[in-house]
């Protein structure tokens, strides 16, 4: 793909994202994991073949553009032009670059990759299964991460220790059932048929479907060898805690379509990261699943139930990855201590969780809204008054500092280093997790070594930053220059994201264009944002593969396009999104009627 | 735990070299079989995160040559564009050489001096081929892989590309003794399993690439897993139950399995296996004596906690490798809190110890036999001083995990002569430094290094690259090193990830190719 010369301006920015998104398309998703890095401070050619490309040296029209290989080996023919994709979001366009984002049939999935529960799903699924129990804590290693998200299936695979903790969990839940089964058993031990009624009905709700004729005749033979009841009892949820039937979701359907109770496990894993619940398991028991009005009646009564509500903020808290703000290191002088973070993170989950309830939210208020909970601590740092003490209140921050999730020190204190912040994290995070363009790794030889900051002459953090990167030139700015363009519209906020005018005595400068458009700060910037169809895109795109475990066909295909086409002409909202989703075809193998 | 050895796992057990453990009475952990087999070679890889401070860890014994101690690496002006050529080696077992004579990194291990082999003047030049990630990514990889890594992420880290050393060797142990375990201990605060800003460990993920490979931090669940977590025959009907359960479970798994294609099959069949794995352990008998369960920290001050979850897992290793279920072990010293080595808790141990800590400031102008600090700054002295101190705290707790090895007789000697630590860390300082980077071994693994040995290689090969290497020269791979332990267990391995770098020393004019193949010369007398 061409690019124009680093010193150009809007257009070099838009014609980046653009190829950066198919060429992001070719070569991340093939990695399977979140490779979305900057790579440090100073950076050549937004590409990992080959090394270094001198703008100075390339040839093409006008005789300014320079090639940015593919990672994968596959090279562009050098014939898009940047010009030419300026100014168009059309992202069909970059197939000169072999992408194949054009819009196919979109037809309803068969089945899906088996997937193995995370542990958010794991554990949710353990109380809803065991309810009115004490369940013992339950240790896990933590789960892989892909582009943020913990329920990738492919990155979601067993391991020895996990295994083991598989069994000490389910060992551990055993031993509580077995000192009270009668929360779990539905009928009178002393009956005859109560063994068999209860791995009947607990193996439906802990398998979610059926069992066979066979499992059934295991599992009676596993009651039949214990010494007791209570016994037989905890030796089958034992047992049945650590079968793939309840570890994964495995979808073998029936004739070539998604059984119903698939369907529900679909359904419930989507949003509300846990089992079906009674409602669910008799729709899909007499067949209420098999149409989309009866898709669409369960889909209704789930968004309206708190699980939902849960759901939603879990989705933002691993997409804009709040949980950083626990980890990252800052300075003892800070006084960014755990009560502050604490509250960081309860004020950004607040945040998101208030476009769940309002029916008119929209997807740019996550962008664009400066109402924050605060407690005292928090007020501190976002500059307000506080409520009383151990209380917390909704604020109307200044609009004019703040506006929208980036301006929350739930990103801006995270993606900062303990000294300064960091202009390269915050911009590579809005390429990366807003417009879905994230830049390519470094190419060899590239020095990451942060900028030394003992110079006897003051500079602003901006100015430190540019002359390690853009100022240059060459290869280092062609990816600089649009991730230090946006990550410059936060240098109002400092390294726990209080807001300044100065740095190091001088006047901070926040100035930069997006899109065509000049921006001043990051107010400004958020609002561009937040009305540009790539940010809408890119968030379709982050929640089908939410839903989809990350699925990359259908992450990177018709479903992704076809939502994304119906919220911009419908102006569809956040909840409505997730019913879209939770409704089509290709999601649940359900067709129209 | 006392548990009967019957005939079949005596036969399978014996396969894994445990019948030559004739271990006595004053050993943790005793065993029946008296003879003695050929010995096994196991090996721990201790990791200790945040770098060494080289000047205080490097030494010379009393009446040592004056050119042992001329070159000073830290000393740029007057030795930044010249080579080190000076090879030589001193007994560590030498009368004269008492133990306030040792360095101060060194002193903690003195009474391991009969097994412990130093090395001075290696570098980890393969972290210059490694385009991926800033230097810590790049140590954290390169001294526990050295390979390139994969890729990188969040602006400095990277991601591994094939597995770590220890996995490397004990996929290859598995692939004769599928039973090994491999042990992966890292203790934590309060036993929070927490994620390091940059990982060492990986393993191969199957698909040709790695991932990361998951840290036990709870010292009783690691025992519960070796060792079935009953000290008694059971009695409980649930206990009893348990082989039941997993039978019923393998089969639902074989169920599903034979559905299944693909790629959807190899990942089920895989947790079949490991699941089949542990129901062999769990049903394994093995007459190991009575190794304690690890306590409890509940109530103990965290830093207490530390220390106590660290020396269980010392001791996990030792009953593991007593009892033949391990022959692979790693073991890391991070996070660790810095109250145990004298510092404020609250510490920002980054920022204001390690990177202010450079020993090319420190040592700038005096050598580090002279005992004179380069520079009066207080910041650099008490930070300097700071990392000295976590150097001799972490080589104390390495001592004790030696101590646990040479406890446990075999043969004429003790598991720590047929056991190999390699103890390391990803820096060689806390600024990044890559070069005169030390590897201490303790053990001789069964003969593949002599010990008792200080060893120093020349560091005069042309610097690859200029970023992690102050000087124009730098030194002996450590890629040999880790070439020489693979071979030393059978694998067929003479190189890890490149064959060469090309290096160059422009003031001396020098050009050429620094060889990373092949093992390390004269580890072996």
């Amino acid at each position: 793909m061409r690019i124009a010369a680093p010193d150009s301006t809007d257009s070099t920015i838009d014609a980046m994202l653009l190829h950066w998104m198919a060429y992001r398309r070719r070569w991340f998703w093939r990695s399977r994991t979140r490779v979305g890095a900057v790579g440090g401070l100073i950076l050549t050619a937004c590409h990992a073949s080959d090394g270094p490309v001198d703008a100075a040296e390339a040839e093409g029209s006008g005789g300014e553009g320079h090639d940015v290989g593919m990672a994968t080996g596959g090279s562009s023919d050098g014939s898009s032009d940047a010009s030419t994709a300026a100014g168009s979001e059309n992202t069909a366009d970059a197939g000169e670059t072999g992408d194949t984002s054009t819009p196919s049939e979109c037809v309803p999935a068969a089945s899906a990759p088996i997937r193995r529960l995370s542990h958010q799903e794991y554990r949710n699924t353990v109380a809803d299964l065991l309810p009115g129990l004490a369940l013992p804590e339950l240790t896990l290693v933590s789960d892989p991460s892909v582009r943020g998200f913990s329920n990738n299936a492919e990155a979601l695979a067993p391991s020895e220790l996990l295994v083991s903790q598989y069994y000490r969990a389910a060992r551990s839940i055993a031993e509580v059932v077995v000192e009270d089964v009668t929360a779990l058993v539905p009928c009178d031990p002393a009956a005859s048929d109560c063994a068999a009624q209860f791995i009947t009905e607990f193996g439906l709700r802990a398998f979610r479907r059926p069992l066979t004729e066979d499992e059934v005749e295991r599992y009676t033979g596993l009651f039949a060898v214990s010494e007791s009841f209570e016994i037989g009892v905890a030796a089958t949820v034992q047992a049945m805690l650590q079968a793939p039937q309840f570890l994964y979701r495995p979808e073998v359907g029936v004739e070539e379509a998604a059984t119903g109770y698939e369907v529900a496990s679909r359904l419930s894993y989507f949003l509300w990261a846990t089992m079906p619940d009674e409602p669910l398991f008799e729709a899909a028991q007499n067949g209420g699943l098999e149409q989309r009005s009866g898709v669409e009646t369960q889909v209704v009564r789930m968004l309206a139930d708190d699980r939902a509500r849960a759901g939603f903020v879990h989705f933002h808290r691993e997409w804009l990855d709040f949980d950083r703000i626990m980890t990252v290191q800052k300075l003892p002088e800070d006084g960014f201590d755990d009560p502050v973070r604490e509250a960081v993170m309860r004020s950004a989950e607040s945040f998101v969780e208030r476009q769940y309830s309002d029916p008119e939210a929209t997807f740019a208020d996550l962008l664009t809204s400066n109402v924050f909970a605060v407690d005292a601590r928090l007020a501190d740092v976002l500059g307000v008054e506080p409520p009383e003490d151990g209380a917390w209140a909704e604020v109307e921050v200044d609009p004019s500092q703040r506006s929208g999730i980036l301006t929350h020190p739930a990103i801006l204190a995270a993606l900062a280093y303990a000294e300064y912040p960091s202009p390269v994290l915050r911009g590579e995070f809005v390429l990366d997790q807003l417009l879905c363009a994230a830049p390519g790794p470094p190419p060899p030889g590239t020095d990451t070594t942060l900028p030394d900051r003992t110079e006897s002459e003051p500079r602003t953090n901006r100015e430190i930053y540019e002359a390690a990167t853009t100022g240059k030139g060459g290869a280092c700015a062609s990816c600089h220059l649009p991730i230090n363009a946006i990550g410059y519209s936060f240098e109002h906020y400092d390294r726990i994201g209080r807001y300044r005018t100065l740095d190091r005595e001088i006047e901070v400068d926040a100035s930069g264009s997006f899109a065509g458009q000049d921006f001043t700060n990051a107010v400004e910037l958020s609002a561009q944002l937040a009305n540009s169809e790539l940010f809408t895109s890119c968030v379709v795109e982050h929640w089908v593969a939410y839903a989809t475990g990350g699925d990359e066909v259908l992450a990177e295909g018709c479903l992704t396009e076809q939502l994304t086409e119906r919220v911009l002409a419908e102006g569809l909202g956040p909840v409505e999104l997730l019913a879209e989703i939770a409704m089509h075809p290709v999601f649940t193998g359900v067709g129209d009627e | 735990m006392r548990m009967r050895l019957n005939r079949r796992n005596f036969v399978s057990l014996a396969g894994l070299g445990l019948g030559g453990l004739g271990l006595g009475a004053a050993a943790p952990w005793s065993r029946s079989r008296a003879s003695v087999l050929a010995p096994p070679r196991r090996v721990v890889f201790v990791y200790a995160e945040g770098g060494w401070t080289a000047p205080h860890l490097v030494m010379r014994p009393p009446g040592a040559p004056a050119e042992w101690s001329e070159y000073n690496i830290y000393d740029a002006e007057r030795f930044g564009t010249v080579p080190d050529p000076l090879e030589f080696e001193f007994s560590l077992t030498d009368s004269s050489l008492t133990e306030d004579r040792f360095s101060r990194v060194l002193a903690p291990l003195y009474r391991h001096r009969s097994k412990m082999t130093v090395f001075e003047g290696l570098a980890m030049l393969s972290t210059s081929l490694d385009p991926n990630g800033d230097a810590h990514a790049q140590g954290h990889i390169g001294c526990m892989s050295a390979i390139p890594a994969a890729y990188t992420y969040d602006e400095v880290k990277s991601w591994g590309s094939g597995p770590s050393m220890d996995q490397r060797i004990q996929e290859f142990l598995r692939n004769e003794a599928p039973e090994l375990r491999s042990l992966d201990f890292r203790p934590s605060v309060d036993r929070q399993y927490v994620e390091l800003f940059h990982e060492f460990l990986y393993r191969s993920d199957g698909m040709g690439g790695a991932e990361r490979l998951p840290t036990q931090s709870d010292p009783e669940a690691a025992f519960d897993d070796l060792f079935g977590g009953s000290e008694v025959p059971p009695t409980d009907p649930l206990e009893l139950a348990q082989q039941q359960i997993l039978a019923v479970t393998d089969e639902q798994f074989r169920d599903l399995s034979g559905r299944l294609a693909g790629d959807d099959r190899v990942k089920i069949e895989t947790h079949r296996e490991m699941l089949e794995a542990l129901r062999t352990r769990l049903g394994s008998q093995v007459d190991c004596g009575s190794p304690a369960r690890p306590g409890s920290i509940d109530g103990v001050d965290e830093a207490e906690g530390y220390v106590q979850d660290f020396d269980s897992f010392t001791q996990l290793i030792g009953a593991a490798f007593a009892c033949g279920v391990s022959r692979v072990a790693s073991l890391g010293l991070t996070m660790i809190p810095p109250q145990l080595y004298g510092l404020p808790s609250s510490a920002s141990i980054h920022h204001e110890y390690e990177h202010e800590s450079d020993p090319f400031v420190g040592f700038a102008s005096n050598s580090p036999f002279e005992g004179v600090y380069s520079t009066q700054s207080e910041t650099w002295i008490n930070a300097y001083e700071g990392m000295v101190a976590r150097n001799v705290w972490q080589a104390q707790q390495v001592a004790k995990l030696a101590d646990i090895l040479d406890a446990i007789p075999e043969g004429d000697g003790t598991l720590l002569d047929s056991t190999l630590i390699v103890y390391l860390s990803e820096l060689s300082s806390g600024v990044h430094g890559h070069e005169a980077y030390p590897v201490i071994l303790l053990g001789a693994g069964g003969g593949i290094v002599t010990p008792g040995r200080y060893i120093k290689y020349a560091q005069s090969n042309p610097n690859p690259y200029g970023r992690n290497y102050a000087n124009e020269f730098t030194g002996t791979p450590h890629t040999h090193l880790f070439i020489s332990i693979l071979q030393a267990f059978g694998m067929d391995v003479d190189m890890l990830g490149a064959a060469s770098v090309e290096g160059a020393a422009p003031h001396a004019n020098v050009e050429g190719i620094v060889n990373l193949s092949g093992p390390l010369p004269r580890l072996v007398v």
